[in-house]
Order: structure tokens, then C-alpha cells, then sequence
């Protein structure tokens, strides 16, 4: 199974910006059930949220942040047939939708506004919704379960009795049957095959032009050096009243996790715009066969997260969903992945220092820090599916569940009846 | 695995030592008699003479390799309120966000725990009912000169623009424990650079550049962290750094100092150990042991090198699923060294030389002390006493520091198994604490309660004594 993850940008009429606003407002409070537009209606929908982007190049534009399950194509229909009223309410601010359109019409209005991520990452590979809070389930009630029996004083004392007690208990519950099938592999052997090759293509791509093309890439080298130099790093700190008004947002009561949403106006001209896409490129690539298992560049607090460029080009969006505080996620920006991301902000206005593209940049962390408050977005709408599990934990209920199919080696079940 | 370089660093990226408070460098072990004072500046001009007068009697660091050997000790800080009380007004550079804002807003009692019994609305001091501005820690060898330390202060004196909010008398406990029987302390970042200071053994484990906790000087990134300023024309002395374009460095060899007044339900926590214990003593020590992350005597659970102080071991390679020291027990949130790691994370923090490196950018140096006397042995029920720790903290950046640990390490529900926070000092109500095991399964406690409870806190500045004299010469 494959994700999906997308924005749709569409601007907002003039004039109805105010009411938008006061949409999303109604909306923000309680995302998963409010009245307007109660996204926990919408089947296959991992993380979604809404976001005014005030300063877009024809005037305000909205932007509705997408993580879904299967298809762009599978899923529009399902989010118009789940929740049509709530996107006339939203979209009816926006130029070009009609509320009295079929909902084909608008199935096909919210396609012209799609924004393909350009890199983006997954934390749990090939997991459906369904399946995350299914194996949330049953990761509660085995652990319920082994309580009792230890209560009891029935545990068994071998690993594979332990085993076989577990599996008994599922097979007895007939809400949790469905766990003794051997879910599909994160991502098949073919998918990754697949992935791989194009990698190696990429890259072998990549490398080649540059290596045929040398001239060419020493003076766009020479010219990246110097721009670097002449470009202005915007030191300021970040407005306190901006930071105060984010937080009032983040750190949430029976939330585990919190959604950042970025803008930022890329360096003027073609050369940046294209660096930027090549990098962007770089790190998909990347992010689909090295970074399928949980962690990007040795983060595993990312449960969604996004770049792609809006607005013709002018500006980069950056959209995630991670777990653990904002200032959590950004020192390990700094510490674990400033690499990365340095090639990929540098190229936005007012980044920190950097040279080659990928050195300084992030590793200035407080100057970082301050930039990315300045670029943040509020963001008035978030929705999460499953607020309560983090990253890590979700891979760790697909191990519990994974456990109780097929016949492991006696090592194998050891393992898993330690980790239980 | 060996990180044991020794870094050098030159002069002006290292804490002026002659300049610094001595807490910086000092535990004064020698001093068991305390007194923490917690006071509201009511006359400015009036609280800058008083700082002036008390400046006189501030301790400052021992000589390299050597203990303090004063007869008493006098520290002093102010929060972002006292400084504004006594006229501070930075230019250039302004003091982190943390400390402008203080401990007590909406989003930081979220971040750090501070809710429902911890809430500040029900703090003793330093929250909306009673703010404070300065802190003066009185330290001495016993209560007769401690009271005459404290005499000598002039802290009640007519005039002195000072009045009390709050005076903690604070003791040490035998074996540097705490109320719940631990040995405290052990763990500390020792100043890489610098002669004297950094252990000769734990080196690898404890060694972080100076700037993490002082400002001014070089932090774990080759960086400083930002150095308030304030116009030079302002400073009559002349004792601060010039910093260009004509300010001057009033943070220059400062740090910022988290004070949490923590009361300990010593009771709570032993009947809550010996219950899910069945009531075997032994049994419920080594809960306990499991809880901490600790034996009662400081003897780490997972392997150790026996030379050094207790404190040279790892996780990463000695225990990397918790089967000897718990992935959630207390001392491996607050520091988990070399090995942090959540259950199902197969991925991350893989290598742990660089997972240290991480660590050692949100290491605090702990200069705490015990108050209330210790319940009675063995006793599980409550006397009523107030008993706990004076938590201090001090670092360079309390978001990346104090509050990283506070909320994403000893307070996240993602840390190490899912749900489950701080088993000793998380604002648990009905919480879960594992212990990983073979026997045959992980165990898994239930119905854990809150045995740590805030009841105070503010975040203060510790001045450099040359700052100190700038803030006593200031006029209007």
C-alpha cells in the first residue's frame, strides 16, 4: 500500500478572506468532528490541515495539507463523497468552486489544484490508516491480556508458550482475528527493486551530466560560491508575539505530536529555482529506498512531512507531522539532518550563511531556529488520526502483530517475546 | 568506545574564572547548612545599593583542581523582572525567551509538567499569586553562621528595597542522597579545556564545552550562545566586555539558573513500591532501583568501570533493549548517554558515539539541594512534613537544555515505551511504568502516582560578579 501526500492550494476570492477565516475557525477546535467539516469522516486520511498562505502572488491562497492513503485519483472522491458540505463552506471561499456543481465537477476542481509533494518523507512505510489503529487495538488488549495472566499466575514460562497464549487470545477475540493474517510487507521486494533502480538511474543521471557537462558545472559552481556570498542571511529574531501565538497551538493536551506548516519565498531566478528542484529530487529519491523504515537521516519522529514548491515557482512550502515539541524536532534538524535540509532551505530567502550548498547553514541552530519561526505559518486547522501514537510506537504494535503469523525460529520468537 | 579527547581552548572562549559565581564551580560539599531566599524588589534604586553591599560577600570559583574552601558561601540571581526592577535595559542582544517570559506561561506549564497539582496557580512562590525577583543562596557550615550570614545581608534591613516572599532552609542528607534514599549528583557535565575540572577517567562520559552552561564561552557546537548586552554608556564601572558598536556583555560568564522547588511524597513512594511488591522489602528495593535507574548507593545497573566515580557506563552497547537499566527509568531520560532509544525504533540513534555527541547538547549542571528533614525510616505514611529538593539547573539555553530534557526526554510519552513518562518525577496520575525483562516477559506497573509534585520555580540569571557590580552602579 502506498501513501499519498499532497497539498491543494486555490486562492481565495477577494473579499472572503474574513469569512475563510472564520470557517477555519469554526473548524479548528474539534477537526475530527466538528459540524463543517469532520475530516475523521474521511476514510484513508492519516494527517490533513488547512492554512491561509496570506501573501500568495495573486492575493491570499488557501492551502489544504493532504496525507492519505492509496492514490491522488482513489482518494479525491472519497474526501468529496465523505465531506462535501464542509468543502463548499471552505472552497466557496475560494475562486472557481461552485457548491452547485456535481461532485465529479468538484472531484475535478480540487485535481487542477493539486500540488505533488517534491520530496517527501513517510515514518511508517506502507501502513494504512485502518491498520495503524487496528494494530493500536490490539497492541492494548495483548498487553491487557499478559497482565492478567500474570495476575492469574498463568503465564507460561517458554517464549513460544507465551507465544502460542497470545495467539489463542486473538483468535478467541473475533474484533481481533484479522491480526493472525500476515499483514503485506512495508513495501514489497519489487517496490524496493523498483525504487532502487531508479535511484541508480537518477544519480548515474545526475553524475553523468555533471561530469560530461564540466564546464558548465564549474561555472554553475563558481556562480552558486558567489552568490552565496552575496546573499543576505536574515538574522532577526523571530517576533516573541509570533512564537507565542504558534505555541498556543502546539503541545496539546492527549497529543503526542504537532504539525509545522512553512513558507518561504525561494531565492529570485532560475538558477536557484532549478538547484532547488534538483535537490528536492535528490532527496525523494533518497527518501523512497534509504529511508523506509522509520527514520529520515537518523530522525524517527516524522510521521508526514513535505516540500513542494507553490506559487510558479516562487515560493517553497514545507509541511510535516512529526512527534515530540517543535524545539525537539528542530534541534534534530540541527543535530542529525542540517545536510539535507541546509541544501533544501539555502535556497529560500534569508537562510542562514552557507557554502557548497549543504555546510553552515543549519548547523548556526539559534539563527536557524528564529528563521524557521519567521517562516511558519499558523496553522488553524490540524488533523491527526491517531494522536496518541508516536512513530516509533506504531512500528512497534506492526511487530507485535507481525509476530503472531507464520512460523518464526525459536530465536525470532525470543526476540519478540521480549519486546512484548 | 572512545570519546576521550581532550579539547583545548583558548583563553577568550573559555569562562573567566576570577569573574564567574562560584556555583559554577563549586558544590561547596563543605557548607551542609543552606538557606535559599526568595525576594520582591519593592524600591529600585534602593535594591541596586542593597546588591551592591551583598555583591561585596558573593563567592566566586575555586582555584583550578582545588575544593572551595570558604567559610560560607553567598550566590545571587535575578529573574527577568528583578533585572527590569533594578533598570536593566538590554540593547543589541536581549536575554533568551525563556527567561524574558519566565517559567509561568500557558504553553511552558504544558511543556514541563506543571498541571494539575503542579499547576502554579498552587505554587508557594514564583507563581501569579507570588512573583519573585532575586535569589540569594546563603550556604554555611552550620545554622548558627548560616543565621549570621544571612543577619549580615541586610536582607531585612529598613531600606533595602528588598522584602522576603519565600526562605527555604535547605540541608544536605547523609551520602548526598535525596528524600526517596538516593544518591544524588553523581552525573554531572564536567568543563572540557580546562585544567582540573574534568575528571581524569569519566572524561568520555561527562566532558562538555564550557559555553553549554556559560555564557560567553564555547558550547558543544563551536558556538556561544548569544551574550546579552547593554549600552556601554550605561556602565559606570567599566568592568564589562565591550561587545562593538557600543555595548557591552552583561551575560559575558553568566548562566541561566532553573530553580524548581520539588516536594518529594517520600511516603507515597514507598508504599507504592512495596505494594506492587507484595510487600517484600527486598523486592521492593530493587522496584525502586529500576524506578531510578540507580541503586540507593549511586551503583549504576548496567556494567560500569569501577574507578570512576560511578558514573562511567553507557547504554548503547551495555543494555540497548533495558533489561538491567529500564529505557524509561529516571536517570536514562534525564541522560541517556550514548543509547536513546524507543521501543520500535529500529533505526535511529544507531551510532553511539554521535547519539552521545547529541546528549551532550542538553546536559544541565545540577547544584540542588535537599530541604525538610528526611521521614522516618521505613515509615509509609505521610508525617505531613514538607520535604523535597530544591532542583538547580544551570545552562546556557534553557529551551535547547532544561526544557528539551524536561518535555521530550522525562516527560514523553514517545521516549521509550509508549504512554509511559517519567516513572519518578512525571506528573504521572494512573501512569504505567516497564520494566523490560526475561522472567519471562517485561512487567508492567499499573496505577503509578505523582510522587513528585512542583510547588515553586522561576528561571533566574547568575550574573558574573563584575555584572553584579554593573547592576549596583546603575542609575536611572
Amino acid at each position: 500500500m502506498d501513501h499519498s501526500v499532497f497539498t491543494i492550494v486555490a486562492p481565495v476570492i477577494p473579499g472572503r478572506h474574513d469569512e475563510l477565516v472564520l470557517v477555519l475557525g469554526g473548524i479548528g477546535p474539534d477537526p475530527s468532528a466538528n459540524p463543517t467539516l469532520p475530516l475523521g469522516a474521511v476514510p484513508g486520511l492519516h494527517f490533513a490541515s488547512l492554512t491561509i498562505h496570506d501573501a500568495g502572488p495573486g492575493g491570499p491562497e488557501l492551502i489544504f495539507e493532504l496525507n492519505v492513503d492509496g492514490s491522488v485519483a482513489e482518494h479525491l472522491p472519497q474526501l468529496v463523497k465523505g465531506v462535501r458540505p464542509g468543502l463548499d463552506a471552505v472552497f466557496g471561499c475560494c475562486t472557481g468552486w461552485s457548491v452547485t456543481a456535481d461532485d465529479a465537477a468538484a472531484v475535478g476542481y480540487l485535481r487542477r489544484h493539486v500540488v505533488d509533494a517534491g520530496a517527501f518523507h513517510v515514518g511508517n512505510t506502507g501502513r494504512s490508516v485502518d491498520r495503524i489503529q487496528q494494530e493500536a487495538r490490539l497492541w492494548q488488549a495483548v498487553q491487557g491480556h499478559l497482565d492478567d495472566l500474570r495476575r492469574d499466575d498463568t503465564l507460561p514460562g517458554a517464549p513460544s508458550q507465551i507465544r502460542q497464549a497470545v495467539v489463542d487470545f486473538v483468535a478467541a477475540r473475533p474484533d481481533l482475528a484479522w491480526a493472525l493474517v500476515a499483514p503485506a510487507p512495508n513495501l514489497t521486494t519489487k517496490e524496493l527493486a523498483d525504487r532502487k533502480a531508479a535511484k541508480a538511474t537518477f544519480f548515474a543521471a545526475a553524475i553523468g551530466a555533471a561530469v560530461v557537462l564540466l564546464p558548465v558545472t564549474l561555472i554553475g559552481a563558481g556562480y552558486l560560491l558567489v552568490r552565496e556570498c552575496l546573499d543576505k542571511p536574515d538574522d532577526r529574531d523571530a517576533d516573541p508575539e509570533l512564537v507565542a501565538l504558534l505555541e498556543a497551538f502546539e503541545d496539546l493536551d492527549g497529543h503526542v505530536q504537532n504539525h509545522l506548516t512553512s513558507v518561504i519565498p525561494i531565492k529570485p531566478g532560475w538558477f536557484r529555482l532549478n538547484l532547488l528542484k534538483l535537490v528536492l529530487r535528490a532527496i525523494e529519491t533518497l527518501a523512497r529506498t534509504d529511508f523506509t523504515r522509520g527514520s529520515l537521516g537518523g530522525i524517527s519522529s516524522i510521521h508526514f512531512a513535505h516540500w513542494s514548491i507553490i506559487d510558479d515557482g516562487q515560493t517553497l512550502l514545507f509541511v510535516s507531522n512529526f512527534d515530540g515539541s517543535w524545539e525537539s524536532y528542530l534541534d534534530d534538524f540541527i543535530e542529525l539532518a542540517h545536510i539535507g535540509l541546509t541544501a533544501v532551505w539555502s535556497n529560500g530567502v534569508g537562510f542562514p550563511r552557507t557554502h557548497f550548498l549543504v555546510t553552515e547553514g543549519a548547523t548556526h541552530g539559534l539563527q536557524f531556529k528564529h528563521w524557521a519561526r519567521r517562516s511558519q505559518k499558523l496553522t488553524p486547522v490540524w488533523y491527526s488520526a491517531y494522536p496518541t501514537l508516536g512513530v516509533t510506537g506504531i512500528d512497534a504494535n506492526s511487530a507485535l502483530r507481525r509476530g503472531l503469523s507464520g512460523s518464526p525460529q525459536p530465536e525470532e520468537v525470543q526476540t519478540w517475546v521480549r519486546q512484548l | 568506545m572512545d570519546v576521550r579527547t581532550p579539547i583545548t581552548l583558548a583563553a577568550a572562549d573559555r569562562p573567566d574564572r576570577s569573574g564567574v559565581q562560584g556555583m559554577i564551580y563549586a558544590g561547596f560539599g563543605a557548607l551542609p547548612a543552606g538557606r535559599f531566599v526568595l525576594l520582591r524588589i519593592t524600591d529600585g534604586p534602593a535594591a541596586r545599593s542593597w546588591v551592591g553591599r551583598v555583591a561585596t560577600h558573593v563567592t566566586g570559583a575555586p582555584d583550578p583542581g582545588t575544593r572551595s574552601t570558604d567559610p560560607t558561601a553567598v550566590q545571587l540571581a535575578f529573574t527577568a523582572t528583578g533585572l527590569a526592577a533594578l533598570g536593566v535595559r538590554t540593547e543589541g542582544q536581549d536575554f533568551g525567551r525563556p527567561f524574558v517570559e519566565g517559567m509561568v506561561t500557558t504553553h511552558r506549564s504544558r511543556i514541563l509538567g506543571d498541571v494539575g497539582a503542579s499547576a502554579p496557580t498552587s505554587w508557594q512562590w514564583g507563581g501569579p499569586t507570588a512573583p519573585v525577583d532575586v535569589l540569594v543562596v546563603a550556604l554555611a557550615a552550620d545554622d548558627s553562621a548560616l543565621d549570621q550570614l544571612v543577619e549580615g545581608l541586610g536582607i531585612a534591613a529598613t531600606g533595602s528595597g528588598v522584602e522576603v516572599v519565600c526562605a527555604v532552609p535547605t540541608r544536605m542528607l547523609p551520602d548526598a542522597k535525596e528524600h526517596f534514599g538516593f544518591k544524588d549528583g553523581i552525573s554531572q557535565p564536567r568543563f572540557a579545556g580546562e585544567e582540573g575540572t574534568a575528571g581524569a577517567h569519566d572524561t568520555n562520559w561527562s566532558a562538555v564545552a564550557p559555553g553549554e552552561v556559560v555564557l560567553g564561552a564555547i558550547d558543544q557546537a563551536a558556538q556561544r550562545a548569544p551574550v546579552p548586552t547593554v549600552s556601554a554608556r550605561r556602565d559606570s564601572t567599566n568592568a564589562l566586555t565591550a561587545s562593538g558598536r557600543g555595548v557591552v556583555e552583561l551575560g559575558r560568564d553568566g548562566s541561566y539558573l532553573v530553580l524548581r522547588q520539588l516536594h518529594q511524597d517520600v511516603a507515597g513512594f514507598r508504599s507504592w513500591t512495596l505494594d506492587q511488591s507484595g510487600g517484600d522489602a527486598d523486592r521492593a528495593a530493587e522496584l525502586a532501583a529500576r524506578v531510578v535507574g540507580r541503586r540507593q548507593d549511586g551503583t549504576p545497573l548496567v556494567a560500569f568501570d569501577d574507578g570512576a566515580g560511578q558514573n562511567d557506563f553507557g547504554f548503547a552497547n551495555e543494555d540497548p533493549e533495558g533489561l538491567a537499566c529500564p529505557l524509561g527509568a529516571h536517570v536514562r531520560r534525564a541522560n541517556p548517554r550514548d543509547g536513546r532509544r524507543a521501543i520500535g525504533d529500529e533505526t535511529s540513534q544507531t551510532d553511539p558515539t554521535s547519539t552521545l555527541k547529541n546528549t551532550k547538547r542538553h546536559r544541565l549542571l545540577r547544584r540542588g539541594r535537599a530541604y525538610g528533614p528526611p521521614l522516618a525510616d521505613g515509615a509509609t505514611v505521610d508525617d505531613g512534613v514538607d520535604r523535597g529538593l530544591l532542583f538547580v539547573g544551570l545552562n546556557a539555553d534553557i529551551e535547547r537544555q532544561f526544557e528539551f530534557v524536561q518535555h521530550h526526554w522525562l516527560n514523553s510519552a514517545t521516549f521509550a515505551r509508549p504512554g509511559e513518562i517519567d516513572p519518578l518525577v512525571g506528573p504521572n496520575d494512573d501512569g504505567t511504568f516497564t520494566v523490560p525483562g526475561e522472567d519471562p516477559i517485561r512487567t508492567r506497573y499499573r496505577g503509578l502516582p505523582r510522587f513528585v509534585t512542583v510547588v515553586g520555580g522561576a528561571y533566574f540569571f547568575l550574573p558574573s560578579r563584575p555584572a553584579l557590580r554593573y547592576l549596583a552602579a546603575l542609575t536611572d
